[in-house]
């Protein structure tokens, strides 16, 4: 029922098409036309007609008036038939008559077939009067003003067979004139309908798969141009897009291939070292090199997964930049801090060249000084042992500009486009025993975006090595030595209270023996309740919270936290699987400083408490 | 005052002519007399002389009596004035000159005599206007008709109007 309804709704559809539509509104805008002009015309003739025989009709009167009145005077009726009958010629009049002053007939005339005029003649008969489809004119036969009888003239007055042959006429003149402005505007019409035809065949085309290349032909009229060239850039561009989200989603294909990879190549050293320390009676320098391996895998994913994250963010625009004034050689100087342990692990030689005089920049330093090292840990990663590596920083029309040149594998012309998306790796990169998910490229290229910079990618060829050029504004002559916001100062010396609580034990209990590694004092809790009592105890000045826990959650400990004397000032750090921005929002709202998405990095703990500390102090 | 009177005359005059030539009930010498009257309307006269209109009358028929009792009445204007004469000569200085029938001898006499200037010679013989007369009546089946000479017409310096030659029985040019 349903399809028969479809097929013939889509029957009309295409009985109403574009083309009859606009053939059908000219046939009846013609015909429209033409039928006003018709009934104009038809009541100016009828008009016309009864007025010009009546004016004929009063002509003849007239003239048989005046002839009349000698015959009339001498009574010569011969005389006045004679005279009729020459009226009688002019094909109007069917029937006249001549009346003496008596009101008898005195001559008359009758058209051969027609009614004979009366006898006498009706008194009411004066002038012109229509009656029975007959026009009859009385005229009185005056002569020195004295009446010597009445003429009288009958025509026939046929108002309808008259309508009807001029009617005759006019539709054979309205069906011709039909005909020929059809004709003309079907014509005209293909101009209008052609285009749209061919629209839609091509759209039909199209959206059927027919031919999905298939475009707008050049159409003669401008407005139809014009919507054919923006018809065709949209399919243009979908098509490009359409390639693009193609080509997105094969790079997200090879990279969920490549996180697999890189996910399982740690596992594999840390399930051995762990088969290896459940071995009893093992040798404390085996045990040590197995704890050693599971140390340096998990610290390899956890870098891993960190990066992920932070990409996203940083891609996502969800990253806040911290600006401050920093150096140019402090940048630099992290920056290789960093990487130096990859450079020195493959023998790379290490080349700076750092302006004389100094300069700084207002910039997060600890963003672009990751952006930096990303850079020079992927020259690392991508030059054959023994390569080197050179730096150089300048100021060039106002722009801080860093560039980061290798002797490595370089990079094909082909690929140096993509190179800073998401997931795109070099093929010969894949292969290498370095690894990684190809997203190093693409934070820095987001982390120097948010900084309103530009980053580029240079190389002569593969094997020819490669050069990349960051530019970030705002660079000026430094102003003064300042010894804050320098990332590299970390504040060791400062020890203070921290307490971690989270129902992953062992968790807790291995984030805290770094912490105290750090010396500072490490007091760790399985539950909110149990953290919240321990808290009173300790008066920590660093909280480090697990959100998701049974209980008190820590977005309820971080509440509660904040209400206790203690807990006003202290530093609350959220630890989740989660780093969404609503968690972050979340856990802002929930009383925290800060949120950290787990496996946390040490390092980065043992800075925020540091400079957190370091901060309280000068307060 | 007087052109009322005229006017209601003249009315009068031809309502009695008009009926007489309406049913041509009347006597054919009636109907003679009323055409005679309506010929005035169709002929022109050089140069009409004040006074009156003067119809001469010579013998006696019944159109001559017909005449005889117009005196006194209006025509065109003026007061008809009856004349009866003896002969052709006694009706110089008239408008209208009627022969009545029987009166050969005297049309005779008018053609051979020097022509009437200005009177309108009037007759009702079978040949009357090769006897001298301009307008001359005649009978075809029972009515009355008349015949016109142009000829005559010029010789008394006298117009007759197209109107009447078109309802004339017969015109010498």
């Amino acid at each position: 029922m349903r399809s028969l309804l479809q097929k013939l709704h889509s029957r009309i559809g295409r009985a109403y098409s574009l083309r009859r539509r606009l053939t059908v509104i000219i046939a009846v805008t013609i015909l429209g036309a033409l039928l006003t002009m018709v009934v104009v015309l038809l009541y100016r003739d009828l008009s016309g007609y009864r007025d010009s025989l009546a004016e004929d009709l009063s002509t003849n009167a007239d003239i048989m008036a005046v002839l009349a009145a000698p015959s009339l005077t001498f009574d010569d009726p011969e005389t006045a038939e004679r005279n009729l009958s020459v009226i009688g010629q002019t094909d109007v009049v069917e029937a006249a008559g001549i009346y003496n002053a008596a009101g008898n007939l005195h001559a008359a005339y009758v058209r051969a077939g027609a009614g004979s005029p009366p006898r006498r003649l009706p008194d009411y008969l004066q002038g012109i009067r229509i009656e029975d489809g007959q026009m009859h004119i009385a005229r009185p036969v005056l002569r020195n003003d004295e009446q010597l009888g009445m003429v009288y003239l009958r025509a026939e007055y046929d108002l309808w067979g008259h309508v009807h042959a001029y009617l005759g006429l006019l539709m054979l003149i309205m069906l011709l004139s039909m005909a020929v402005a059809i004709g003309l505007a079907t014509r005209l019409r293909r101009r209008i309908t052609g285009p749209v035809e061919a629209f839609a065949t091509v759209a039909d085309d199209i959206v059927s798969g027919r031919n999905p290349g298939r475009r707008a032909p050049d159409m003669p009229l401008e407005e139809f141009a014009s919507i054919a060239r923006a018809f065709n850039s949209v399919l243009d561009e979908s098509a490009q897009r359409m390639e693009a989200l193609r080509e997105a989603d094969r790079r997200k294909d090879g990279f969920l291939a490549t996180l697999a990879h890189e996910l399982r190549n740690p596992l594999a050293p840390i399930r051995h070292a762990a088969r290896l320390l459940q071995h009893k009676g093992l040798e404390e320098t085996q045990a040590q090199a197995a704890r050693d391996i599971i140390s340096r895998q998990v610290a390899r994913m956890a870098l891993l997964l960190d990066d992920l994250l932070e990409v996203s963010r940083v891609t996502l625009g969800r990253v806040e930049l911290r600006r401050e004034r920093v150096t140019v050689a402090s940048l630099v100087k992290v920056a290789v801090e960093t990487s130096r342990p990859l450079i020195e692990q493959k023998h790379h030689e290490l080349t700076l060249q750092l302006p004389d005089t100094g300069l700084e920049l207002e910039v997060d330093p600890l963003r672009l000084s990751q952006a930096l090292s990303n850079l020079l840990t992927n020259a690392a990663k991508y030059t054959d042992p023994g390569g080197s590596i050179t730096l150089r920083a300048w100021c060039e029309e106002g722009d801080a500009v860093f560039s980061v040149t290798d002797t490595g594998i370089g990079l094909p012309a082909a690929a140096l486009p993509t190179v800073f998306e998401m997931f795109s790796q070099v093929d010969s990169a894949i292969d290498r025993a370095e690894g990684g998910l190809g997203i190093g490229l693409a934070l820095v290229k987001g982390l120097v975006k948010l900084h309103g910079g530009t980053v580029e990618a240079a190389s002569e060829g593969p094997g020819r090595g490669s050069t990349f050029t960051l530019r970030i504004p705002g660079c000026r002559p430094e102003t003064l030595a300042f010894p804050t916001g320098d990332p590299a100062r970390a504040a060791h010396n400062l020890r203070g209270r921290i307490l971690v609580v989270d129902d992953n034990r062992d968790a807790a209990s291995s984030l805290a023996m770094v912490l105290r590694s750090g010396g500072h004092t490490v007091v760790t809790a399985g539950s909110g309740e149990e953290g919240l009592e321990a808290g009173s105890r300790l008066q920590p000045e660093v909280v480090l919270l697990d959100i998701g826990m049974p209980g008190l959650n820590g977005y309820d400990v971080a509440r509660r936290v904040r209400y206790t004397p203690w807990g006003k000032l202290a530093l609350l750090v959220a630890l989740t699987g989660w780093g969404q921005k609503e968690d972050v929002e979340r856990a802002l709202a929930a009383g925290f400083d800060f949120h950290m998405t787990k496996p946390a990095d040490p390092d980065r703990i043992e800075r925020l408490v540091s400079e957190f500390l370091g901060s309280r102090l000068v307060q | 005052m007087r052109s009322v009177q005229r006017a209601l005359c003249t009315l009068g005059l031809m309502v009695a002519v008009t009926t007489a030539l309406a049913a041509q009930a009347f006597p054919e010498t009636g109907v003679k007399a009323a055409f005679l009257l309506r010929f005035v309307e169709y002929v022109e006269w050089p140069a009409a002389p004040q006074g009156p209109f003067v119809i001469a009358v010579l013998g006696r028929d019944g159109v001559a009596e017909h005449l005889r009792t117009l005196g006194g009445r209006a025509l065109d204007g003026r007061p008809v004035e009856i004349r009866a004469v003896t002969s052709p000569t006694g009706a110089r200085g008239a408008q209208v000159l009627y022969v009545a029938r029987g009166n050969r001898g005297d049309l005779r006499a008018l053609q051979r005599s020097e022509p009437l200037h200005g009177t309108l010679v009037i007759c009702d013989e079978e040949d009357g206007l090769e006897r001298g007369g301009i307008i001359n009546f005649r009978t075809v089946q029972g009515r009355v008709r008349f015949e016109v000479s142009l000829q005559g017409a010029r010789r008394a310096d006298l117009r007759v109007s197209a109107d009447l030659l078109s309802v004339a029985l017969r015109v010498i040019q």
